[in-house]
């Protein structure tokens, strides 16, 4: 039988000399039962299985009654409302929409998370947005826009899953010291084996292909204590967007996330050392779990100069985000006065000390 | 005219040139910060807000010491 090096993959050899297993290539040496007890974990690694259970609840009979459906003559987004709200524009791209027909026949959402922040604490959030960046370009600031922002229940699929893992780290403890001739430094080499269980709620993966995924993860943390029983009276005053991405589809995104964080939740549990990093993962994530739900966001939309911008804030803490685009002329003016400003105290700094 | 010709004989060019090196430097700095203001949009990487609290429970924790590698420099003499 013969064991790969842990610090190079070469062929490892037995040393008479050392009585250890020597690399030929790196010339590192380990104890026989260390290679040995690595290869144990090796092998027992667990491969990824995801496996996930998706919903089937779909809107019964009357149930959807009063609510109106309407189709995005640009982008093909479909939205839906209540009788006494009215839809005017695509709250994605600004496109006019138009009615087309009853909501029927498909999908229904099993929880919604009501939208706490109201239309004048959102406009607030976007003037406060604006402040603070020096970079900004002063005619974008113009607000007769901010009328236009729009509440929108956004489809989600939220995950429940329990991952099982068994994860390898490799670690390293330094130390350095010196005699009358050399300094020498010491680093020692670890494998840390850690092997457990982790579970999660409701991962959040947008549902929308209209909807930026980038952005809606941005506005995350959304809690789903806040959250109720899908009722239509919820959308009374706002829209609600169709999911158009199955569960199927937004499985991947929920595994890698959840992987993410299982490595990162076992990484802390590896302490003492100088250096911590990743060596092999297998996470096995059992008891998945979709639903479908309806998640609140204040939208909005900027055309400037051609290019559209934007913005969105999480309707339940408020959150702002929104890339805002850069003036070239205010960003060549700031990057001049910090050279200028580095250059003066680098001069004074090696005239005085050098 | 003759002011300028003889600050710039004295001057030392390479201070100059260090001088000017880290103020690119910090000018790009200085950059970088303020347009990271302009950009608030970022994907999440991992689900850690939707981790149940008090779920993770290790069944196996081992610390196993592979080997050590030691390297030495000749001290300068003086």
């Amino acid at each position: 039988m013969q064991y790969e090096c842990p610090n190079c993959g070469g062929k490892v050899q037995f040393d008479s000399a050392s009585q250890q297993m020597k690399c030929p290539y790196c010339d590192s040496e380990f104890s026989v039962e260390a290679l040995r007890e690595r290869d144990e974990i090796l092998s027992a690694q667990a491969q990824d299985d995801m496996n996930w259970e998706t919903p089937e609840t779909t809107w019964e009979q009357g149930e959807a009654a009063g609510m109106h459906a309407y189709v995005c003559q640009s982008c093909g987004g479909q939205i839906m409302t209540d009788q006494t709200t009215a839809a005017t524009k695509c709250p994605y791209c600004d496109s006019p929409v138009i009615l087309s027909g009853q909501v029927s026949g498909e999908l229904k959402p099993q929880y919604i998370i009501p939208f706490r922040v109201d239309k004048e604490a959102a406009k607030a959030a976007l003037r406060k947005h604006f402040e603070g960046k020096p970079l900004l370009p002063k005619v974008f600031k113009d607000t007769h826009y901010i009328e236009e922002i729009r509440g929108v229940y956004v489809p989600v699929w939220l995950f429940d899953a329990e991952a099982d893992a068994c994860i390898l780290f490799k670690a390293e403890k330094r130390r350095t010291w010196s005699d009358a001739q050399f300094h020498y430094k010491e680093t020692k080499y670890f494998n840390c084996v850690r092997t457990g269980s982790i579970a999660f709620a409701h991962i959040p993966v947008d549902g929308s292909s209209k909807m930026d995924d980038t952005m809606m993860e941005s506005l995350e943390p959304f809690s789903f204590d806040g959250a109720a029983g899908f009722q239509t009276a919820y959308l009374s005053g706002y829209l609600a967007d169709k999911y158009d991405v199955s569960a199927e589809d937004s499985i991947a995104r929920a595994d890698q996330r959840a992987k993410q964080s299982v490595e990162l939740a076992f990484r802390e549990t590896v302490q003492g050392y100088d250096s911590v990093t990743l060596d092999v993962s297998g996470v096995k994530l059992k008891n998945g779990k979709a639903v479908y739900a309806l998640y609140p966001v204040w939208l909005l939309n900027i055309r400037w100069n051609d290019q559209l911008y934007p913005f969105a804030m999480n309707g339940q803490t408020g959150k702002f985000v929104g890339n805002l685009p850069v003036d070239k002329g205010a960003a060549a003016k700031w990057s001049f006065i910090g050279m200028a400003i580095f250059t003066v105290l680098a001069f004074v700094f090696q005239l005085i000390f050098m | 005219m003759l002011a300028m010709m003889v600050l710039v004989q004295t001057l030392d060019w390479m201070l100059v040139l260090k001088s000017l090196l880290v103020g690119v430097i910090g000018g790009a700095v200085v950059l970088f910060l303020m347009v990271s203001k302009n950009r608030s949009v970022h994907a999440k990487q991992e689900a850690n807000d939707y981790i149940r609290k008090g779920s993770l429970h290790l069944r196996d924790r081992r610390d196993v010491y592979l080997y050590r590698r030691v390297e030495k420099e000749r001290r300068e003499q003086k």
